[in-house]
């Protein structure tokens, strides 16, 4: 019975494999036309000049970050309510994807904070905490990768993933605090309304994008799972027959 | 379980931590050293400049105190696991938030016997007189360290059981301590400057808030951590 | 000729090495576990014909 339900299993991901490669080149596509169009139809910005473009990726990356490590929180709160496995890697997969995001959107700070201030770091409130982000959910991930036992790691990278996301209010006000005592907040320009199509359309496709990931990431952690108990079945099968 | 039986059981895990360390003292000393060690590297990293040391003192004191500090927490679970005496822990009946809160009080015994050595080193090392109102540096002093104990504990319920405890910890634990550091540091660095608590009060709500939120997730949490 | 072309063309660049590194990695990811998963059902039916 649990061959067949493997083998089903199987089945159903070799196609999903092909169905996934295709939607993938599909999202990319979609990604590269999204962009083509917020560059086509924007005009230099008056301060920023062509500059203003980094925007069509630098903000999509960060308002995905946030919703990868809202995915993160609900599942993982989702996961110590109902304790389903499900849960668990479904955050992970998000936690993942949204440390890919944050790593991206601290380079682009950096491709962005050179032209602009003349400097490739700023201690600005929004990238400081966006690295102390990128930090935290690290630090999930590298606890995931050095538990072995999966109901322990379930419900240790839960609590983390929850406590973290408890944190994120908190550290984002503190460096707001702390920078403006030091020195004026970089002028937060408010988007000219010629830009706001161009970045609401390059969010969305960075969520197909985001969405693409996680579920990807998912199901290849799942077959993970399958298969590791699939071992243990087969080393229990084993024994029997010896015993037998 | 009554109340009063869960506080007995807290009092009970604070009393059993803290007298194996008083037994060994070996803890306390080597962390105690090691808070100094950070101090006087730091002013060796800064420079001689005594207007330097002054102004970081504040930073380089909070990190000695993260620095040393950090080392205690996987101590306090390797001792139990040593022994397999968690498990023997786990099957007295009660809740499981009055372990954690007893080796949160042992801890926070143990990082403030820390803090008496540490801080008055850091005043003379970093050449700071102490201003007027001192007691109210101390009042911060203790807010950031329970936050720092708080998320300690919790955190070390599980990177001492993991492999790579010793670098798992801290690089769970400090990324969540940011807005401890921030606040802590610029408290104090506005009380020291004889600052009349305009700035620093804003930073003494939000290590407040801190605390709060981050005891109760913890006190809440702790339950699913330490049973698997 | 805008004048901070570099950037704009680096951010864009990186924006997609990045991306589609990630999701390269995820391709491998899954083969891999495709791989394990085809070993394990294999061990288990050879494990119940022995």
């Amino acid at each position: 019975m649990g061959v067949s339900t493997a083998d089903l299993t199987m089945a159903s991901a070799t196609q999903s494999r092909t169905r996934g490669a295709w939607a993938g080149i599909g999202i990319f596509v979609l990604l590269a036309l999204t962009q083509w169009i917020a560059i086509s139809i924007s005009v230099p910005d008056r301060d920023m000049g062509h500059l203003q473009k980094i925007m069509y990726v630098h903000v999509p990356a960060a308002w995905n970050m946030m919703i990868a490590y809202f995915v993160v929180a609900i599942f993982s709160l989702r996961y110590l309510w109902k304790g389903q496995e499900r849960d668990d890697l479904i955050a992970a997969a998000a936690a993942e994807s949204g440390a890919v995001l944050t790593g991206l959107l601290l380079v682009l700070g950096m491709i962005w904070a050179k032209p602009t201030w003349g400097i490739w770091w700023t201690w600005d409130a929004r990238l400081t905490s966006s690295a102390v982000l990128f930090f935290m959910y690290v630090g999930y991930l590298i606890l995931r990768a050095f538990v072995d036992d999966p109901d322990r790691r379930a419900q240790w990278s839960a609590a983390v993933g929850l406590l973290g996301a408890l944190n994120v209010p908190i550290v984002y006000m503190s460096v707001r605090w702390w920078r403006t005592l030091h020195q004026p907040q970089s002028s937060p320009s408010t988007v000219d309304p010629n830009y706001v199509i161009g970045l609401r359309i390059n969010a969305i496709a960075f969520l197909i994008v985001l969405i693409y990931f996680i579920r990807h990431r998912y199901e290849s952690a799942k077959m993970e799972r399958a298969a590791d108990q699939l071992h243990e079945r087969a080393a229990l099968a084993t024994r029997g027959g010896i015993n037998a | 379980m009554t109340w009063s039986a869960e506080w007995r059981r807290v009092g009970a895990i604070v009393w059993k931590d803290l007298t194996t360390e008083r037994r060994s003292k070996a803890g306390v000393n080597a962390v105690a050293f090691m808070g100094v060690l950070v101090l006087l590297l730091f002013g060796f990293a800064l420079g001689p400049d005594t207007e330097a040391l002054r102004r970081a003192a504040s930073g380089a004191l909070w990190l000695a105190i993260l620095f040393a500090g950090v080392l205690a927490f996987n101590r306090s679970y390797q001792l139990e696991l040593d022994g397999g005496a968690l498990e023997s822990l786990l099957l007295y009946p009660g809740a499981r938030w009055g372990i954690y809160l007893g080796k949160l009080i042992a801890n926070l015994v143990f990082v403030l016997i820390v803090e008496v050595v540490v801080v008055p080193i850091a005043l003379i090392l970093y050449q700071v007189a102490l201003p007027p109102g001192w007691p109210a540096l101390l009042g911060v002093t203790v807010m950031g360290t329970i936050g720092f104990v708080t998320l300690g504990t919790f955190y070390a319920a599980m990177s001492s059981r993991s492999r790579a405890r010793e670098v798992l910890l801290p690089l769970l634990l400090f990324p969540m301590l940011v807005p401890v550091l921030l606040a802590s540091v610029e408290a104090l660095t506005g009380l020291l400057a004889g600052d009349p608590m305009r700035e620093a009060g804003a930073w003494v709500r939000l290590l407040g808030a801190f605390d709060i939120i981050f005891l109760v997730a913890s006190l809440l949490a702790f339950e699913y951590v330490i049973e698997v | 000729m805008p004048d901070n072309m570099p950037f704009i063309v680096a951010a864009f660049g990186i924006t997609w090495v990045v991306l589609l590194s990630y999701a390269w990695h995820l391709h491998r990811v899954r083969a891999e576990a495709q791989r394990r998963l085809r070993e394990a059902t294999e061990a288990l039916n050879g494990g119940g014909r022995a």
